[in-house]
């Protein structure tokens, strides 16, 4: 089990405890927020185990028995970024997953969780799809035969394909054709990306949705959901060794498939300023901008996030005191850092008040990212930010799905879980040199690429 | 104090019975899959354990509930009050919310930009929000800022600034959003629903009003408002994650002693017992949608009304359980006529609304239409919830209750909610006696009692002009446009 480190506080009487936090207070309205180098968090990943089976397949098991709940998580090693012939598929095949398989029907799997109290779905991004279940201890036996079941023996037909296409098609049109930031999103990455995968929206082109085949499926499900192509991870209230007992019961007849091969695009330097313009009917034009930026676990990232506070996080940010509080032109602005698996963006966007301008809004919003690189941060800024970032870490510790997410994210992009403390190390690293030194090199103007989303132009009178 | 091991207050379960239930569960697994086994029974822990929960009340009437969790160094800490924008003048629609926008924009002796820079500085998030029933100011962070937390949480309850520059600038950022929820279908079918529900009640424009009405609030308006629910003796201080219970409570007596209560105002009007009387359709015209989006809704049930809990069973049936429920069967896995369906109580001190939701593309909005209708017919009449659904509403229940009372902070947000109805805290730890003791018949008569889709207002967001001939069969269809 986890070893105890103890945290600033520990043993330290109420009494002395005020002066602590008084302390901590009036240096932050003096300007010197107090950074917390010393301090050190108690991490549950301690207990962090790991197995493989013999097919290839991985299994992470953290127990946490503090409250009857277990996070069941099985993450597949593809994402859109692994379509070839439809973009979409990935996704799509997230649909068909609740389809039924051999021995259950169409949608029984997520009817007999759910029948359970449990919370069952599904996410699908660029670079993985993930299944997760968040039940009662008693169910997790459930879980477990239910996902071997469709990880098995999934029915690929075309009755079901054919159903769930315009499921996703709907889901479509909700998310990105009759939304201005799903249009907007969708064009700065296809804007932004020339060459790598990462441009296509991960829920496909309505085209290859509509035309998507069974044969398709049956051939993306036999490449990427393999055993030695997923992984699973449990955390929460359960007993490590019958568990995986069980799971080697359930999954371990599942064929081991061929090695996966990756799209090796890279994607080219960009050579200049993009630009798009979508009429859309909207009374809040969207103005939406990305650079390039390194992929996750650069070591650049750390201070790329620690800016990203500065520009939004809290109302004290820069972004939002600058064109939400003092200009009242924007109804929300912000920038940060997105990583994925193979490269990364730093977007910066911001909804335009109604009756403002797109272009005003775009002229403030770069000249406070470009003044950031000019001229540097303050140590206030940077100490801020740290915190935040500091405190959102903990707070992910709180439920098992949250930990089990975490494990199933760091595996996937690193094949180890980076400890807390690690990370909060990386974090408190950061100097506001870092900070200035990221800025100028990555939002460089002939590597930026802007969306707006506008209305439709009357059209002049003949 | 610390624990010297972690321990949520939430109940630490028997890992002996743990142990025992698992090994009952897998011993069977091996010989068939889980799925054909009954399901195992489920572990009644207590949601509080014994003595966890310290509650207490000021001389002034404030109300205070503690739940101390050592188990990660936060603290939540915050206030809430027993009214909401249900209480506001319906001309000034939205004075709560620009309310409590304004609360965190200087309180005490911090100004907007200090306050913001205090919070930010501690990585802490600081928030009030407000609904037809309650105003709760939330905190948290960090558990050695507990004391700057308690700041806030006393400045906004007691001294918020409300400085006129602020009013204005947060009046105009409200109407921005309300402007920017036009560009939403999914906020607008919310909204023009309550408005062909409740009309002229306060219920029948959102919680942050409309264009209109906060365009007519004063500054004055926002002052009353706040001196008028903030009372010591309207209110429950709560506070849940690290920290010593007794010595915030000599705090809090520091912070609220000297609070002096004032009289509560009264509650809302009974909104119409009966909406509408007969079945009506209403399009909001927006031409340039490929999708519709529906809601078929009317008049429904209080907070407090004793019917919830088998209604809440009788809406897991029909919509409220996700893949389980009849509504996501029909529309979206046999159909494939929707991404998403659902149905709901809107639960309010007074009677919220019944309502169904959901979205297809604009040549399948007629059938759509008629399987909701359909469905809601059926089991009200033809086709009651059977043993086997009941039995699976109830499970969804419970076990959705438990996994939402995770954290300790989790636990107390339900508590205050509880709190802010006047119902008993003990009934956390009764729920699931009282969903395991409904039955069937008592199901099926109150589907018959409050499912009326005969007049069901429907109300359509999409493109006119194409649906109308669409709509006539189910009633009188008015067009209007926001």
């Amino acid at each position: 089990m986890t070893s105890r480190i103890s945290y600033l506080r520990s043993g330290v009487p109420a009494a002395s405890l005020c002066g602590l936090i008084l302390a901590s207070f009036l240096f932050a309205g003096l300007g010197i927020a107090e950074t917390s180098s010393a301090q050190q968090f108690e991490d549950p990943i301690e207990g962090l185990r790991e197995i493989t089976l013999d097919n290839g397949l991985r299994v992470y098991t953290l127990e946490d028995h503090r409250t009857p709940v277990v996070s069941f998580q099985v993450w597949v090693q593809a994402g859109s970024k692994d379509e070839t012939r439809y973009t979409g598929l990935a996704h799509l095949f997230e649909h068909m997953m609740f389809k039924g398989s051999k021995n259950l029907g169409p949608e029984r799997h997520a009817q007999l969780v759910g029948s359970r109290g449990g919370r069952i779905n599904a996410f699908t991004n660029r670079d993985v799809t993930v299944y997760h279940e968040d039940v009662t201890s008693e169910s997790l036996p459930l879980v477990i035969d239910l996902e071997a079941e469709r990880f098995g023996n999934l029915d690929i037909s075309e009755k079901t394909l054919t159903s769930e296409r315009e499921v996703v098609l709907e889901e479509r049109r909700l998310k990105y054709e009759d939304r201005a930031n799903g249009r907007a999103f969708e064009a700065l990455s296809a804007l932004a990306w020339k060459a790598h995968p990462y441009r296509t929206p991960v829920i496909g082109w309505r085209s290859d949705v509509a035309a998507v085949t069974v044969e398709a499926c049956r051939e993306f499900f036999d490449t990427y959901y393999a055993p030695n192509n997923f992984f699973i991870v449990i955390a929460g209230d359960f007993e490590a060794e019958e568990t995986l007992a069980h799971i080697r019961r359930a999954f371990g007849s599942l064929p081991r498939g061929e090695a996966v091969l990756r799209a090796p695009t890279i994607e080219p330097e960009q050579d200049g300023e993009r630009r798009a313009v979508i009429e859309f009917e909207v009374q809040a034009p969207l103005v939406m901008a990305a650079w390039h930026a390194p992929a996750t676990g650069h070591e650049d990232g750390a201070a790329l996030d620690v800016s990203g506070q500065i520009f939004s996080g809290g109302r004290s940010s820069r972004l939002y005191r600058s064109l939400v509080y003092e200009a009242q032109i924007a109804s929300y602005a912000q920038a940060y850092y997105a990583e994925y698996m193979h490269a990364g963006l730093y977007y910066a966007h911001a909804a335009v008040r109604p009756g403002e301008s797109a272009q005003e809004v775009e002229t403030r919003m770069f000249a406070e990212l470009q003044r950031a690189a000019d001229e540097g941060v303050s140590d206030e800024e940077v100490a801020k930010a740290k915190r935040q970032l500091e405190v959102s870490l903990v707070e992910r510790l709180g439920t098992t799905h949250s930990l089990a997410n975490r494990i199933g994210l760091e595996i996937s992009f690193f094949g180890k879980v980076r400890s807390l403390q690690s990370r909060l190390d990386q974090i408190q690293s950061v100097t506001k040199e870092d900070v200035q030194r990221v800025l100028k090199k990555y939002l460089r103007a002939n590597q930026r690429s802007v969306v707006w989303v506008v209305p439709t132009p009357e059209e002049d009178s003949p | 104090m610390r624990h010297s091991k972690p321990c949520r207050t939430l109940n630490v379960r028997s890992i002996l019975l743990c142990l025992t239930l698992s090994s009952l569960a897998l011993g069977c697994a091996g010989t068939k899959p889980a799925w054909e086994l009954p399901p195992p029974p489920v572990h009644a822990n207590a949601i509080v354990a014994e003595g966890a929960l310290i509650k207490r009340t000021l001389p002034n009437g404030l109300r205070v509930m503690l739940l101390a969790d050592h188990s990660r160094p936060m603290v939540s800490m915050g206030l809430a009050v027993r009214r909401g924008a249900a209480i506001e003048p319906v001309e000034k629609a939205g004075v709560g919310a620009l309310c409590a926008e304004v609360m965190q924009r200087g309180a005490g002796d911090r100004d907007a930009l200090a306050m913001a820079d205090a919070a930010d500085a501690l990585g802490a998030s600081v928030g009030v929000n407000i609904n037809f029933d309650s105003v709760r100011i939330s905190t948290s962070g960090l558990a050695r800022d507990g004391d700057t937390l308690l700041e806030f949480v006393r400045d906004m309850a007691r001294k918020p600034r409300f400085d006129e520059a602020e009013i204005e600038k947060a009046r105009s950022e409200q109407l921005a959003g309300l402007s920017s929820s036009l560009d939403n279908p999914k906020t607008l079918l919310g909204w023009q629903l309550e408005r062909t529900l409740y009309g002229e009640h306060r219920y029948g424009a959102p919680v942050s009003g409309l264009p209109g009405t906060v365009a007519a609030i004063t500054p004055d308006d926002v002052r009353d408002f706040h001196s008028l629910i903030f009372q010591p003796n309207n209110a429950v201080f709560y506070a849940s994650g690290d920290f010593d219970s007794d010595a915030l409570i000599a705090k809090l007596e520091g912070a609220f002693g000297d609070w002096h209560p004032g009289p509560v105002p009264q509650s809302v009007a009974a909104p119409p017992a009966q909406v509408p009387v007969e079945r009506k359709v209403v399009v909001l015209d927006r031409p340039e949608m490929s999708q519709v989006q529906i809601a078929v809704a009317h008049e429904g049930l209080r907070r407090i009304d004793p019917r919830r809990i088998p209604a809440s069973l009788l809406n897991n049936v029909l919509g409220g359980s996700g893949f389980s429920s009849r509504l996501m069967v029909q529309l979206r896995s046999n159909a494939g006529l929707t991404y998403s369906v659902r149905s709901g109580f809107a639960l309010r001190r007074r009677a919220g609304r019944f309502g169904v939701t959901t979205f297809t593309r604009a040549k399948q909005m007629r059938p759509a239409i008629e399987l909701l209708l359909s469905e809601i017919e059926a089991i009200r009449g033809s086709r009651p919830p059977d043993a086997l659904e009941l039995r699976n509403a109830k499970a969804f229940s419970v076990g959705h209750f438990a996994l939402g009372l995770e954290t300790s902070q989790s636990v107390m947000a339900s508590l205050v909610n509880l709190d802010v109805y006047g119902l008993p805290e003990d009934s956390l730890d009764s729920y699931r006696a009282r969903i395991g003791a409904v039955t069937q018949s008592e199901v099926a008569a109150l589907a018959k009692d409050l499912l009326h889709p005969d007049r069901a207002a429907i109300v359509i967001v999409g493109p006119a002009e194409a649906l109308l001939p669409e709509l006539a069969p189910f009633g009188p269809v008015e067009v209007v446009e926001w």
